[in-house]
This record gives C-alpha cells, sequence and structure tokens, in this order.
C-alpha cells in the first residue's frame, strides 16, 4: 500500500486513540496493511469491550415508548452512551429511535458510533436526515467521521449529500477517508465533470494544501477514471500539472503518482515529462525510486521516452547508477511488460560503460527473454540501436544472443542484415554469428548466400576493412558451389580482397580451400 | 506453586487488542520493536481509560436523574 493510505491511516488511528497523528511516529515501521489491521483490532476491542455491559440497558428500554428512550438519550446519557447502545438494539428499533433524535445530537452520536455496529440503522436513514447530519459534520470538519459513513449509505444518499455539500474541500478530505476504495468509484461517477474538474483546480491552487487527499482520491479510481482525472489535471494551466509533480516530490507520493500518469494519454504524459520540475535530478531520483519499489516501470519508463534530450540524459545518469539488483528487475519489467524499446532508449542515453554493464545483465536473461526483446527491438525498428549495444556484451551473452538469431523470423532476421549492412555493422553481426552451432550457422549462411549483390557487396567491403575473413569463412562452409561463384563474381577485379579471402582459407585447412580455389583459382599476392 | 510465566509487552498488546490466547493472526505487529509496542500498549492503555472515564461520566450523569437512594442499585442492574 502506498504512502498515501499511510497517511490516511495514521490519522484514523490517532483519531482513535486520543492522540495527534505526529504522536505516532513510533508506529512508523508500519505500513498501510498493518496500521489498518491494528485499528481494525483496536476499534473491535474497544467496542467489544462495553457491549456486554450494555445489555441490561438496552433490555430495560423495551419497557419505555421510543419517544422517551430518545428524550432520556439525548438529553441523559448522551452520545458517547447511545453510539455504544444503538449497535446493540434490534436495528429496527434503533432506526424508529433515532428518527426521533434532533439532526445535531445524532451528528455527535456518528461521531462516537461504530458504523459497523449499526449498518442496516445507517442504511434506512432518509437521504433528508443524512444530508442534514453531514452538513454538521461539514461544519465541524469531521471529514473523517464523513468518511467512515460512506460505505454504509445508498449511492442515492450520497449523491444528494454531495450535491447538498458546496465544500468541493470537503469532498477532497471526505474521500481522503473513505474505508472501502472502491466506493471512491462510485463518488467520482456521481459527479458531474464541471465539478471534478472543480476539484483538480482546486487541489492545484497551493492555498488549500490539497494535493494529499486529491491524489489519494485519483490513485484509487479505476484506471479509467485515472486516465480522465489525469487528463482533466494536464489541461489546466500548467501549475495544476506542475503541482502535481511538486507534491509527489515533496510528499513522496510518486508511487500513487506514478500509476495515475501511467493511466494518462500519451499527450498529458509528454506534458507532464515535459515540465522543469522533471528536470531535477533529485526529483528523478525519488520517481525512479518509486517505481522501482512498487513495480511501477511500466508507468514510468515511457515518461523518460517523453523528456526532452536533456532531462533524458539526466534520468539516464540516475539509471547509471542503480544498484545491480534494481537493474535486474528493471531488465525483468522490461521483459515481462514489453518495455524494452522504452529501456533500449534509455541505455542509449548512458555512457558507454554503463551500457556495457546494463547489456551484460540483458544477455544473462535466458533464451527466451532475449528472444522477446530482439523481437521487440524489431517491431520498434530498432535494430541500429541496439546492433551497438550487442557488441558490448561479454563472449557468454553474445554466444546466448547468437542463439537467439536463428530462431528469428525469417523478416526479422532480414531486417537485421540490412540494418547491419546499411550502418556498417556487419563486424558486430559477424562477431554474433560466428559463436552459433553448425547447424544454425547453416541456417544464416544460406539466408546470407540469397541476398542481393549489393548487400553481399557491403558485407564483404566491411569484412575487408575489418579483417574478418576467419568469421566469414565460418559461414562460407556452408555455401554450395554455386552460392560461392555468385560471391566469387563480387571479388573480381578486388585482388586484395580476393588474396585475403584465400590466404584465410589456407589457415583454415584443405576443404573449403580445394572448393574456394576451384572458384577463385590460387592465391596471387595482392 | 509455579509462578505463571512473565507475560511479555508483546503478550500483553495482544491482550489489549482482544486476543488473550495469541490465536489470531498477530504477524501486523511484527515491524515494531519492544520498545515501540511497549509504547503502543502504554497508548492503548490510556486511551481504554479515557473511554471507561468518559463511559462512567455519562453513566453517572444518566443516574444523578435519578432519586439519590436508588442510584446505587440501578447502577449495578444496568451496568453491571
Amino acid at each position: 500500500m502506498s504512502q498515501i493510505e499511510i497517511l490516511a491511516e495514521n490519522i484514523k488511528l490517532a483519531r482513535l486513540l486520543g492522540v495527534q497523528p505526529d504522536e505516532l511516529t513510533y508506529l512508523k515501521a508500519l505500513d498501510a496493511g498493518q496500521l489498518r489491521s491494528l485499528r481494525l483490532r483496536l476499534t473491535n476491542s474497544l467496542f467489544d469491550e462495553t457491549g456486554a455491559s450494555f445489555r441490561r440497558v438496552v433490555t430495560a428500554s423495551k419497557l419505555l415508548p421510543n419517544g422517551m428512550v430518545a428524550l432520556i438519550g439525548e438529553k441523559v446519557f448522551g452520545a458517547m452512551l447511545c453510539a455504544r447502545i444503538s449497535g446493540l438494539m434490534p436495528p429496527n428499533r434503533a432506526y424508529e429511535i433515532a428518527l426521533k433524535l434532533p439532526d445535531a445530537f445524532l451528528a455527535k452520536v456518528s461521531v462516537e458510533l461504530d458504523p459497523r455496529s449499526a449498518r442496516e440503522v445507517i442504511a434506512r436513514m432518509p437521504a433528508d436526515r443524512v444530508t442534514a447530519i453531514a452538513a454538521i459534520l461539514v461544519e465541524r470538519r469531521d471529514y473523517v467521521t464523513m468518511g467512515r459513513f460512506v460505505d454504509y449509505l445508498s449511492r442515492d444518499t450520497i449523491r444528494q449529500v454531495m450535491e447538498s455539500i458546496d465544500d468541493d474541500t470537503a469532498i477532497l478530505r471526505t474521500a481522503f477517508f473513505v474505508e472501502n476504495k472502491t466506493a471512491l468509484n462510485d463518488l467520482v461517477r456521481l459527479m458531474p465533470v464541471e465539478r471534478i474538474r472543480r476539484l483538480v483546480i482546486l487541489a492545484g491552487d497551493e492555498r488549500h494544501d490539497l494535493w494529499t487527499e486529491a491524489v489519494g482520491l485519483m490513485s484509487h479510481v479505476n484506471d479509467d477514471w485515472k486516465r480522465r482525472i489525469g487528463d482533466l489535471a494536464a489541461e489546466q494551466d500548467e501549475s495544476v500539472l506542475s503541482g502535481l509533480a511538486h507534491a509527489a516530490q515533496r510528499l513522496r507520493l510518486w508511487d500513487s503518482v506514478l500509476p495515475i500518469v501511467g493511466c494518462m494519454s500519451e499527450s498529458s504524459q509528454r506534458k507532464l515529462a515535459g515540465l522543469p520540475v522533471l528536470a531535477s535530478r533529485e526529483v528523478l531520483d525519488r520517481v525512479i525510486a518509486a517505481a522501482d519499489a512498487n513495480g511501477l516501470w511500466a508507468a514510468m519508463l515511457p515518461l523518460v521516452g517523453y523528456m526532452g534530450a536533456d532531462v533524458r540524459r539526466t534520468a539516464a545518469q540516475v539509471f547509471e547508477h542503480l544498484p545491480q539488483d534494481t537493474l535486474q528487475r528493471l531488465i525483468a519489467a522490461a521483459g515481462a511488460l514489453q518495455l524494452w524499446p522504452e529501456l533500449i532508449g534509455i541505455l542509449g542515453d548512458m555512457d558507454q560503460a554503463e551500457q556495457r554493464n546494463v547489456v551484460r545483465l540483458i544477455g544473462e536473461q535466458d533464451e527466451a527473454v532475449l528472444m522477446q526483446l530482439l523481437e521487440a527491438v524489431d517491431r520498434a525498428g530498432l535494430w541500429a540501436a541496439v546492433l551497438p549495444l550487442i557488441s558490448l556484451m561479454g563472449p557468454e551473452a553474445r554466444k546466448t544472443a547468437a542463439r537467439v538469431v536463428p530462431g528469428l523470423p525469417p523478416q526479422v532476421l532480414q531486417q537485421l542484415m540490412d540494418t547491419a549492412n546499411q550502418l556498417a555493422l556487419w563486424p558486430t553481426l559477424l562477431g554474433i554469428l560466428s559463436n552459433l552451432p553448425d547447424t544454425e550457422q547453416r541456417q544464416v549462411a544460406q539466408l546470407i548466400s540469397a541476398q542481393p549483390m549489393p548487400l553481399l557487396r557491403g558485407l564483404l567491403e566491411a569484412i575487408h576493412a575489418s579483417g574478418l575473413w576467419a568469421e566469414l569463412l565460418q559461414l562460407l562452409r556452408h555455401f554450395d558451389d554455386a552460392q560461392l561463384r555468385r560471391l566469387a563474381a563480387l571479388l573480381e577485379g578486388r585482388d586484395e580482397q580476393r588474396h585475403a579471402l584465400l590466404v584465410a582459407a589456407q589457415q583454415q585447412g584443405p576443404g573449403l580451400n580445394a572448393r574456394l580455389a576451384d572458384v577463385l583459382g590460387t592465391p596471387a599476392p595482392p | 506453586m509455579s509462578k505463571p510465566p512473565a507475560q511479555t509487552v508483546h503478550d500483553e498488546l495482544l491482550l489489549e487488542l482482544g486476543d488473550p490466547s495469541g490465536t489470531s493472526d498477530s504477524a501486523f505487529l511484527d515491524p515494531l520493536s519492544a520498545a515501540e509496542q511497549g509504547e503502543l500498549l502504554a497508548a492503548i492503555r490510556r486511551t481504554r481509560r479515557a473511554q471507561k472515564n468518559a463511559l462512567d461520566t455519562a453513566i453517572d450523569k444518566g443516574l444523578g436523574m435519578a432519586p439519590l437512594l436508588l442510584r446505587g442499585p440501578l447502577k449495578r442492574i444496568l451496568f453491571p
């Protein structure tokens, strides 16, 4: 659970214990779920303790008419005692008595009541009475009590209450304390879009300091509402989105804000990514830490892609300093969530030493993950970015990458070769292919042999420039004579290359040497 | 007669939370040190005392409406 939930639980528990929230610092080791468990257990314990001793009062009250019981309850016993007793009464009777009590007194009772003990009574209360009681609670700014009752009221009653409350602050603060967070979907659904827009603008007004409550609401609604409210925020003046980011930073709410961002439209995400506040190293540190700690890479990585070049470089510097285990989680998430293009984009902004480190970690993934990576790279047209990175892999990782290559669909392999040719990356590709087992090498060799002449010409030029004739020979072993003759045609008039190939073939042994000599003739001095 | 085993702060806390036998899941307390559990225990006991005082005050106030001689018996009958 998030920091937002910890804040809400802390306030609720403090209220139960009759202390200020900042007096509970000794509970900082507990997360929101643990604080909630503690609060529920304590609530049960405190209410159960007194329950048995009040049963006789309930029994005795049967001797009196409802009106008299209501009068005695209000004038004699008071709200606290009535709250304890009401939960022990048959719901019908408690309801009849409640109807006879004034709103102001019921407001006091609701502060002391455990709503779970009187759920049927609460659900039956007429909407106009609930509305009147809510108005009193709003006036007293008792949003914790209001939030506790939301779960037990009908949606129609809630709608009437919300329509009666002009104070948007009260709506946000009440929503923050709602127990069952799924009810927040209903709450926003009951509001006209114009009111939601007002809430967003209100949150963005720094005089009210309401981002905690607003983020609390936005982070608990479903993804569709997250997107709609997030986009509403992005549509407003830049100060609104900027205020959200500043609040997330100041209050450590990125764990709640990132899921909202992840649901926003691309244009809204781009707007957020372009804000000056996100250019700060400290902010990026926290955003990335929140993404890692809460498994929010899917929301975070695309955001980096939308940043300007300078900010992306700053973000890449943060990634460069991540510990190995974080990088491993990032790579695992990239694989599981199909985020390879985003990760490769960040890799491109890292310095080469760190690129090497991340690429090494990627190379340690199993073949299925690497296969998925290479297919994603192909879909995103990222071979130009990736091939140089593969050249940074250590020998073992290159062998793994090599095992993956033959399993790629033919069109992907073709794209790989086209890119290698266009960007003069044949040495990198050959480095990978020379690690292939024999059968797979044959398969790739056949594909290469069928390439058009200009591509093969590029291959020979690159091999000559980098002295990789021995690696080429690994592939030529699998060419038949016709295929060798096709290649030989490309060497006509290029004596230096022809000679280098034949010399390398001589060093490899008699078999291929003899076949090449047949096709190309004996090596002559260049 | 052997002495009963000394109760730890954790045991006392479970007792205050309505689980004297310690059978229900109390893992939510695990992250707290003994000292922190001690602070929590003290806070719960203060709350319980405050709650009892408030309820006693409300009961006494209510019984104050009854004739003086009946208050004692009424309190024993209604709030045993």
